[in-house]
């Protein structure tokens, strides 16, 4: 009883994980109750590891088919068809976590965060950005998809979802002590069940800069120093 | 009638290519009768009201405020260079009173194509122009602009500046000359409606024409022309800081609409990469990391531009802020301050005449 329980905890937070990626809703006014402003950088310990989440999948997955084709068995049904399709199933599921994996690769964002909007930086990645509204959540809706993004309560709910119907949630979550983020990366598809990825990060202090930069157009990146280290 | 007659005359719409409009330039003097003023307004921006739709068309408010000095300077420049008109003034805000009024709303402004929508319009209240004009940067322009003098874009500004020649040339010398009194006797109607507010007359499709005049030496219509002129003070100290915004504003225009251009060719020639690529199998890694790049892409590329943005902001906002703050020593901006100008204008006049 206790190795089926194990078993099944996986799944059932899967499942767990997978019911949060709603919408973002109207339960918090615009004005942000969080702010994620800092460095953070990625905390691998707590962090999912695609293939370990893979391997439990797939032996819960297996064991589950194999108890169906047993119960098919003790019917005078015939079961072969039903494994070809499973098959393909946890491939495509296989598929869209390594899409996961590959989506939230960045081990290191920096947030900017104001009453009005965020800004989530990402290594290797688009910037993730919301401007916060005390109506309904920013909708964007054009040639490249569908963008939706809100608070959600105390968690921040950024969803995309591209013209093929693949879709994208990430739910920014921050700890109570304020020194862990928490993002959980739903990915969906029309040819896969929902995939969670938990990305955990931690708060970090980059050294303090001795100069301050400005950007600007013909000249590029304007350094100057602020004074002696 | 005779308005939308102008209007349906100049109504089509044509785009004009790099190098292809040269502008007529006068190399005598402008006749006295021809040389009328001319006032233009800083243009509409054309901003979009909903934020998300101008993010997605690529507009830049900042970007689109600064254009909407610099698109009527740049005119300003070219109708001076034609050689053919009296004085020509970048205006805060339109003025009705003005011998011409030229307005505009940008519609489009993305490195590689400009569109505005120009009207113009005498102070009779003749329509003179009333069209979109929409002009494609040269492959080379914003790189040529370094070298010639032939800025980018500006087939557009020698476009408009000919068409309101070529009107001009339509007008006798009657017509000009009535649009100069009319100018004057709006002008001076609207400061002392009692005295001057009968001298015009306007028919049922808006246009003025001249009922009685004043006196030459009329001791009023001089005060009224010397409050006038205190207001061309105002304007022409504003047309000095326009001239330095323009100065300031001029390369690093040039390049963002380089960037922007280059964007807009990136973005082209990806989007056409990812057509001709063989489509993976639907449910693979591969489909998935394919849909994702084409949105990946598109958002790095949109957040691309806005630091060019910020970039062009950090440069040109010290000059914008100074145009802003330093005309004269009242508060609001320009336009504000052009208003409340006028309003101590108008005291003044009053108080001289016991009004």
């Amino acid at each position: 009883m206790r190795v089926y329980m194990q078993k099944l905890i996986p799944l059932f937070l899967l499942v767990l994980l997978s019911a949060c990626g709603s919408e973002p809703t109207r339960r918090q006014p615009a004005a942000a109750v969080v702010n994620f402003s800092g460095h953070w950088e990625m905390d691998y310990g707590r962090s999912d590891e695609v293939n370990n989440k893979l391997q439990l999948m797939y032996r819960e997955w297996r064991r589950l088919m194999e108890k169906r084709a047993n119960s098919t068995d003790r019917r005078g049904m015939q079961g072969p068809a039903l494994t070809v399709d499973t098959s393909r199933d946890f491939n495509s599921v296989v598929a869209l976590a390594k899409f996961a994996d590959f989506i939230t690769d960045s081990q290191v964002l920096d947030i900017e965060q104001t009453d009005i909007d965020i800004e989530i930086r990402r290594e290797n990645n688009f910037a993730l950005t919301c401007v916060f509204s005390e109506k309904e959540p920013l909708t964007v809706v054009d040639e490249l998809g569908l963008e939706i993004c809100g608070w959600d309560a105390h968690q921040l709910v950024f969803h995309m979802r591209m013209p093929d119907g693949l879709d994208i949630r990430h739910r920014v979550t921050m700890s109570t002590a304020g020194d862990r983020l928490h993002v959980a990366t739903t990915v969906n598809s029309k040819s896969s069940p929902a995939f969670t990825l938990n990305r955990f990060y931690l708060r970090f202090n980059p050294l303090p800069e001795h100069y301050s930069c400005e950007y600007t157009l013909s000249k590029g990146n304007v350094c100057q120093s602020n004074g002696s280290p | 009638m005779a308005r939308v007659c102008y209007a349906l005359l100049f109504a089509s719409v044509f785009v004009i290519r790099a190098g292809a409009v040269e502008l007529t330039v006068n190399a005598g003097e402008p006749g006295q009768h021809e040389a009328l003023n001319i006032g233009l307004a800083v243009f509409d921006p054309g901003l979009e009201r909903d934020t998300a739709a101008g993010r997605k068309l690529g507009i830049f408010p900042v970007i689109r405020n600064a254009e909407s000095r610099y698109l009527p300077y740049a005119i300003r420049r070219t109708l001076v260079d034609s050689n053919h008109w009296g004085a020509v003034r970048v205006l805060p805000e339109p003025d009705q009173s003005t011998e011409l009024l030229i307005t505009g709303r940008i519609e489009q402004s993305d490195g590689a194509t400009l569109s505005i929508f120009v009207t113009a319009s005498d102070s009779s209240g003749r329509v003179w122009i009333d069209r979109s004009y929409t002009a494609t940067a040269a492959e080379n322009a914003f790189q040529a602009a370094q070298r010639r003098s032939r800025r980018p874009f500006q087939d557009l500004y020698n476009e408009i500046v000919n068409d309101l020649l070529a009107f001009r040339q339509t007008l006798g010398s009657t017509d000009l000359q009535n649009i100069r009194r009319i100018a004057d006797l709006r002008y001076a109607g609207a400061l002392a409606p009692d005295a001057f507010g009968d001298f015009l007359s306007v028919d049922e499709q808006g246009l003025y024409s001249v009922r009685r005049l004043p006196a030459r030496n009329d001791p009023m219509l001089n005060r009224v022309q010397r409050i006038r002129e205190q207001e061309y003070l105002f304007i022409d100290t504003a047309d000095d800081q326009f001239a330095e915004l323009y100065t300031e504003m001029t390369p690093v225009y040039d390049l963002w609409r380089q960037f922007q251009r280059e964007q807009m060719q990136y973005r082209t020639a990806h989007d056409a990469r990812l057509a001709n690529r063989d489509k993976p199998r639907k449910g693979s890694y591969q489909a998935y990391k394919q849909s994702y790049s084409g949105f990946k892409w598109a958002k790095i590329q949109g957040q691309e531009m806005k630091l060019l943005a910020q970039g062009f902001n950090n440069e040109i906002a010290p000059t914008t802020m100074e145009i802003e703050g330093t005309v004269v020593k009242l508060n609001g901006s320009l336009d504000e301050r052009y208003r409340e100008w006028r309003r101590i204008l108008r005291e003044i006049f009053k108080l001289e005449t016991g009004g």
